[in-house]
């Protein structure tokens, strides 16, 4: 407290200047009021106009009742000052009193503090005089009282909006975000009370309280309340964090971690108990992953640097808190180590095998649930859980299996026992989604490892006790080859480890020859030891570090272009030709004789002469189109020069076309490219933004559809995207799997690029305006997923359409000339076949980095996703794959997979289709094309016969309820008109397919 | 020189010339240059702040200070050795300092490239003038003649300040060392002509006050003399013309050709005559925005003009035509000036005698350099004409 001394004092010297203004107004109130003052106080306090009398005033606060006093008599500046530091010095007072300590006087000075000094003090006051006040009000009582004072002033705010109201809001607002920053306030606030008072539960009492004030939140909405009615007055535009939950829930975290590793030896075994009360209470506030970020961090970061404490307070806090709790903070620990991978990895993740990862995480792991019985308990029911698995990224789950083989290695045969167990399961098998049963796989593949090389006979034991035979038999039956695969490659690889080497399984095939086979059988090999936490911090640090550097590569290493040739021969000097200008004073021709002989010398290389005769006008920096891609991500970047950015987003589709053959600049670029354009903000508002941005996307993914599709089915999924990025991606992504199945030309959805040739090929711009005539209105990005799909959907209607009206009206047979014609008009229509780049690369392309990523999420988290809030990106997701699906067509590869499993989605969706009808149209449309893809009808009803049933009884459902609607009355219009005729569509090819199966068993005998 | 002989020569062209040297030692835009002591130094000052001089002969700095906390507007220099360094800087000070050559080895030779945080050695201060004005305007100087007595005066030379005064339009006339307030000129009062941006100070043999030229915000150029039909300290506009559409970025009077020259922010350069002279006005459309200065050389057969499009241009004087395009500087040029001519008396003889460093001195002096300066912070030495 002493320092605080010498501050205040040093800032009294500074201020001597500005004092003597102060003094004379408070000195003129005080006149005023000093009747009733001299009432009030009874005459123990002065009154005067003098500053003399006003030193005796001062000197008169002997006790705390008398600064109470002083609080609420509207004291002068320096006499208010001088009462702050004798409330915030741990010795102010005689009878050791301390504003920190809980009690009723303390109660009453925070009241007057809060009530009177802050409103009217507060905004005058300059830093070290703030500090006093928020010194003062750093307790439980003080917070307590800010937050009751804001939600007081809130509720009269919303009641009559008064202005002077706002502006102790306001003054509040910046008081309690003053509180509430600093990594040491909970700290300070905890030694203040250990201090300040004797009694424990008094203590406790007011610790309770103050966990309940932070660790519910109440703070935090009320602030954000306060923020609200500020903006909407405008009388604030920054952000706090403390009002953003998000960024408050980090502010606790890192609180916390300070506590840890500030509090040390003795009352430290009292302050775990109280952390313990409060990270439980914070890891139900919403936030929990960026709380165990910052908790996690910032302990690390302390352990490293300064001390091991902070390590060892964590793991005591740990073990403090309760079962249940526990259970919680190892849930959003692994999630947030799991987010952290999902972002260093790239694509490649598979290939690099990032070991070094998981060592890393396995040392948090290691050192948080180290001897802690209840902790590993629960990692194992994570691990053995297929769900659970499948949410947690790769190196996270290697982590988790590396810790329990370094603490309970013998835990981990009942990992294998359990997951072989269900590995095996006719019911997981056929039922859960291929995400999951790969998880498991490389779970148990991993696990497996471990404990063979500890104790090969157990695993022996294991292994042919537990049914894994039958388990691999079971799956060799299944119709799924992935599912099949999958059995086989876990039976290889486990035969691999506890067989003789004569005796070992083989399938043989060729598919247990390729690289992710080999990655596969490689698993049982992997064997991370616990790393230190310096790896960790690293890790988090490249990981957090990567988008900061794409951001900071700076835009001015372009090479300069403007006027210079970079390449080819010098051109010959030109020859300035002279401006005949009618009205200037004098001319400069036929100056030669007057030059004094002197001689000239030629131009420089380039000598370009202003655009623009008005000096104001002239810009000597045009940006000129992008000539490389390094170019292009350069000026996509520039978010100052508003013509550079112009051009770049205007030439990226058409330079990166150009460029996806020639060369390897977009292949080593592409994924950087397709990050900034998913991220791309459009600060200069952009004719045409969005369609630019799109094509450029489409481009992206064409130069190399095989690893940059997936990527950015992963990108749609993963990151901090808006719902609209997100919907560009999927809609980027659909297009370019239309494209690439050659749909192009056919519907005039992807508008001719301007000039996908050389420039040089080009008419100068203005020409070319006026020799090209596609000036045609561009739909915006989605209106184009929707116009393909409203096309696709037509397609597909109609045949049926027409076939039904011809058997209707089979007695006009004879004048049907003009339906026959215009059935040869669609027969004509109909695309020629191109070849079809798409079938070959859809499934692991498109589909299934889609699939398997909505299933991941929808696991991790549930209803508190994006993708089940808003239906409308569920809907671009299903369209989207309806489309690619169409396009890709009967020649797909592997079709009766991807059937299976995207009909599965289809039918896992009906839940959500109750609620909205967009989401059941999409649906029923998706349905559909099922149906049309799969040409084969009698195959269809073989391998699916009970998705083909479910499916009609469904479609029969929908077709029923929508019928009962009256919206249905005017036909061909309205969302439920709309869906009655889809669900007809689906009802009618489903019944085709059954029909065509009957026939099959029946023979064309009957007449059905 | 008869016509068709010059025709002749025009026809048939040097190639394109290229640097001499170039002086890399600033971090700021170059926004002076000024060649002293005989063509043996050169003193540059940047936007920050910093004056270098640098040893022609050797190109390298002999002394690097800090005398203004703005960037330097305008350098000088003055006295029998040019001993007496003049800075102009945005921080609203003119500070006169003694910088002799055999102090010059006491000075701090980092260049600010290389550090440009500390503090480094400053010359001897012996005046300060405050310039209580807000533009960027430099000062000009110019010397006053000696009383018109036979013997030569003992008494060190004098000169005269003309600096922006604290109205918008107004120059303030200085007489150093005496530091006494020659004269206080209003702005023109026929039209309006906006904030003061270029001076120029002239003092013609015959009369015993100077000639000023100064160009203005709205484009005018005026020149003003002492009114000699009145007793008082008044002083008459002779000339008042508008050629420019942009503000006048630098002026400068060419005593040898009776004329002064003006450029602007547009891409004009114009030719105005002094009093009583022949030479008719004459404005030339470059077609090349931003001038932004001009110097003329000592013998008034050429001038040239530093240009935003980062090229020097030097024009012939009399016939103003574009002589040379002088292109290495990527980014805009800010500051230009002509080595002194030197007649060269006797110069063969003389250097077989030498040793090679004075030889090498004796080079540097005769050869017409120029220099411009850039907001690259570089500048660069050309050896034309």
């Amino acid at each position: 407290m002493s320092n605080i001394w010498k501050v205040v004092s040093h800032v009294d010297d500074k201020q001597k200047d500005d004092r003597s203004v102060a003094q004379l107004s408070a000195v003129q109130t005080r006149n005023e009021r000093a009747a009733t003052h001299s009432d009030i106080t009874n005459g123990a306090v002065q009154t005067g106009v003098t500053k003399s009398v006003t030193k005796v005033d001062v000197d008169c606060i002997k006790t705390p009742e008398d600064a109470l006093r002083l609080l609420k008599s509207e004291p002068a500046t320096d006499d208010l000052i001088f009462t702050l530091r004798r409330l915030t010095a741990a010795d102010g007072f005689d009878q050791g009193f301390d504003l920190r300590s809980p009690g009723p006087l303390s109660a009453q000075i925070i009241n007057a503090i809060v009530s009177s000094v802050v409103p009217n003090f507060w905004p005058s006051f300059n830093r070290e005089e703030r500090f006093l006040i928020t010194e003062c009000l750093a307790s439980v009582a003080g917070l307590n009282s800010i937050v009751a004072r804001i939600q007081l002033l809130l509720k009269q705010s919303r009641a009559a909006k008064a202005d002077d109201q706002v502006e102790v809001l306001k003054t509040l607002f910046g008081v309690a975000n003053e509180i509430c920053t600093g990594n040491d306030r909970i700290l300070r606030i905890w030694t203040g009370l250990q201090a300040s008072t004797r009694d424990r539960i008094k203590r406790d009492l007011a610790w309770k309280e103050l966990a309940n004030l932070l660790g519910s939140g109440k703070i935090s909405n009320v602030l954000a309340e306060a923020e609200d009615v500020l903006q909407s007055t405008g009388g604030k535009d920054k952000r706090s964090i403390i009002a953003n939950s998000n960024g408050y829930a980090a502010w606790l975290g890192r609180n916390i971690a300070h506590c840890l590793s500030s509090i040390t030896g003795e009352g430290s075994n009292e302050v775990y108990p109280a952390l313990s009360v409060l990270l439980a209470r914070a890891l139900s506030l919403g936030h929990p992953i960026s709380l165990v970020k910052s908790l996690h961090l910032h302990t690390l970061q302390d352990s490293v640097t300064v001390t091991d404490d902070s390590l060892n307070g964590l793991k005591t806090l740990i073990r403090n808190l309760q079962a249940f709790t526990k259970r919680r903070y190892l849930d959003h620990t692994l999630r947030w180590l799991s987010s952290i991978d999902s972002i260093t990895s790239g694509v490649d993740k598979k290939e690099h095998g990032a070991s070094s990862n998981a060592t890393a995480i396995a040392a948090l792991l290691h050192a948080v649930t180290n001897d802690d019985n209840a902790l590993h308990q629960h990692l194992i029911a994570t691990l053995s859980d297929a769900a659970l698995v499948s949410a947690m990224s790769l190196d996270a789950r290697n982590a988790s299996i590396a810790v329990l083989a370094a603490d309970v290695s013998d835990e981990l045969d009942g990992i294998i026992e359990k997951g072989l167990k269900s590995f095996g399961d006719q019911l997981f098998i056929r039922h859960s989604p291929i995400l999951q049963q790969e998880s498991l796989a490389q779970v148990l593949l991993v696990a497996s490892g471990y404990v063979h090389r500890r104790e090969p006979m157990a695993l022996l034991m294991t292994i042919r006790s537990s049914g894994h035979m039958q388990g691999v038999s079971n799956r060799l039956d299944v119709a799924n080859p992935r599912a099949r695969w999958l059995g086989m490659v876990v039976g290889m690889a486990l035969s691999s480890l506890v067989d003789k080497p004569g005796s070992k399984l083989n399938f043989g095939t060729e598919d247990m020859k390729s690289e992710e086979a080999k990655w596969y059988l490689s698993l049982v090999n992997t064997g991370d030891r616990p790393g230190t936490l310096q790896e960790l911090l690293d890790l988090v640090k490249s990981s957090e570090g990567r988008p900061k550097r794409w951001k900071t590569a700076q835009p001015q290493t372009m090479p300069k272009i403007n006027g210079k040739p970079t390449f080819g021969p010098l051109r010959p000097p030109e020859k300035r030709q002279t401006e005949v200008e009618g009205a200037r004073i004098a001319e400069v021709t036929g100056t030669d004789s007057e030059d004094d002989g002197l001689k000239p010398y030629a131009k420089p290389d380039s000598d370009a002469e202003d655009s623009e005769e008005d000096a104001t006008l002239v810009n000597r920096h045009k940006p000129r189109p992008p000539v490389y891609i390094r170019d292009l991500m350069a000026m996509l970047r520039d978010t100052e020069k508003h013509d550079r950015f112009q051009i770049g987003i205007r030439h990226a589709a058409t330079l990166i076309r150009r460029k996806s053959n020639f060369g390897k600049e977009v292949t080593d670029h592409a994924e950087e490219l397709g990050r900034i354009l998913c991220g791309l903000q459009d600060s200069f508002d952009t004719e045409t933004f969005d369609e630019l941005r799109l094509q450029a996307l489409i481009a992206v993914v064409l130069s190399d559809p095989s690893s940059i599709a997936p990527w950015l089915g992963r990108q749609a999924f993963g990151g901090d995207f808006s719902i609209a990025q997100r919907c560009v991606m999927l809609t980027a992504i659909g297009l370019s799997g239309r494209e690439l199945a050659g749909l192009r030309e056919q519907d005039g959805l992807n508008p001719d690029l301007p000039d996908a040739s050389f420039p040089s090929k080009q008419l100068p711009s203005h020409l070319h305006a006026v020799y090209s005539s596609n000036s045609s209105n561009t739909p915006t990005p989605s209106n184009r997923l929707e116009s393909a799909h409203r096309t696709l959907e037509h397609s597909l209607l109609q045949p049926m359409a027409l076939s039904a009206a011809d058997k209707s009206t089979a007695q006009l047979d004879a004048v049907k000339v003009r339906t026959f014609s215009s059935r040869m008009e669609v027969e004509r229509t109909k695309r020629k076949p191109a070849p079809n780049k798409l079938a070959q690369i859809f499934a692991e392309g498109y589909f299934y980095p889609l699939l398997n990523r909505y299933q991941q999420e929808i696991t991790s988290y549930g209803s508190g996703s994006v993708w089940s809030t808003t239906p409308f990106l569920l809907v671009t997701l299903i369209k989207t794959l309806a489309l690619l699906f169409h396009a890709s067509g009967p020649a797909t590869l592997n079709l009766a997979q991807l059937s299976a499993d995207f009909w599965d989605l289809l039918l896992s969706l009906r839940i959500r289709a109750v609620g909205d009808v967009t989401v059941l149209e999409a649906l029923l449309f998706a349905l559909l094309t099922v149906l049309e893809v799969n040409e084969d009808k009698g195959q269809v009803a073989q391998e699916h016969a009970k998705r083909l049933i479910e499916t009609q009884q469904w479609a029969d459902l929908v077709f029923e309820r929508t019928g009962e609607g009256r919206l249905v009355q005017q036909e061909g219009k309205g969302e439920e008109a709309k869906v009655r005729t889809l669900s007809a569509a689906v009802l009618v090819k489903t019944g085709e397919v059954i029909e065509a199966h009957r026939k099959m068993l029946m023979g064309d005998m009957t007449d059905f | 020189m008869d016509a068709p002989a010059s025709h002749q020569i025009q026809s048939s062209t040097l190639p394109p010339a290229q640097p001499s040297y170039i002086l890399r030692g600033h971090t700021a835009q170059i926004h002076c240059v000024h060649f002293l002591r005989k063509n043996l130094r050169l003193l540059t000052g940047d936007a920050d702040g910093w004056v270098v001089l640098w040893n022609l002969a050797t190109k390298r700095p002999v002394a690097v200070w800090k005398p203004h906390a703005g960037s330097v507007l305008g350098v000088g220099s003055w006295g029998d050795e040019d001993e007496n360094v003049i800075t102009h800087g945005r921080d609203n000070k003119l500070l006169v300092w003694q910088l002799r050559e055999q102090d010059e080895v006491t000075f701090s030779k980092t260049l600010p490239i290389d550090d440009a945080t500390s503090e480094r050695k400053q010359p001897w201060l012996l005046h300060s003038l405050d310039v209580n004005a807000l533009n960027f305007c430099s000062f000009a100087m110019s010397h006053i003649p000696p009383p018109t007595t036979n013997d030569p005066p003992p008494t060190p030379d004098k000169i005269l300040l003309a600096v922006p005064g604290l109205q918008d339009g107004m120059i303030n006339l200085t007489a150093l060392p005496s530091n006494t307030r020659y004269a206080t000129i209003p702005p023109p009062k026929s039209t309006n002509t906006g904030m003061l941006m270029a001076l120029s100070l002239h003092q013609p043999p015959s009369s015993a006050h100077p000639l000023i030229a100064a160009g203005y915000e709205s484009g005018h150029v005026a020149l003003w003399r002492h009114n000699p039909t009145t007793s008082l300290q008044t002083w008459q506009t002779t000339y008042l013309s508008q050629p420019h559409s942009q503000p006048v970025l630098s002026i400068a009077i060419a005593p040898h050709t009776a004329c002064f020259f003006s450029s602007s922010a547009d891409a004009v350069v114009a030719r105005h005559p002094l009093p009583e002279s022949s030479t008719e006005p004459k404005s030339v459309q470059t077609r090349h925005a931003g001038q932004q200065a001009l110097a003329v050389r000592s013998d008034g057969r050429v001038f040239a003009t530093a240009g935003w499009d980062g090229r020097v241009r030097v024009y012939a004087a009399r016939g103003m035509g574009e002589l040379a395009v002088l292109k290495w500087h990527r980014e805009g040029c800010y500051a230009a000036a002509f080595a002194e001519v030197l007649d060269e008396e006797g110069g063969e003889d003389r250097e077989k005698a030498l040793t090679v460093a004075q030889q090498r001195v004796a080079r540097v002096r005769a050869t017409h350099w120029l220099a411009a300066g850039s907001k690259d912070g570089k500048v660069s030495l050309w050896d034309v004409y």
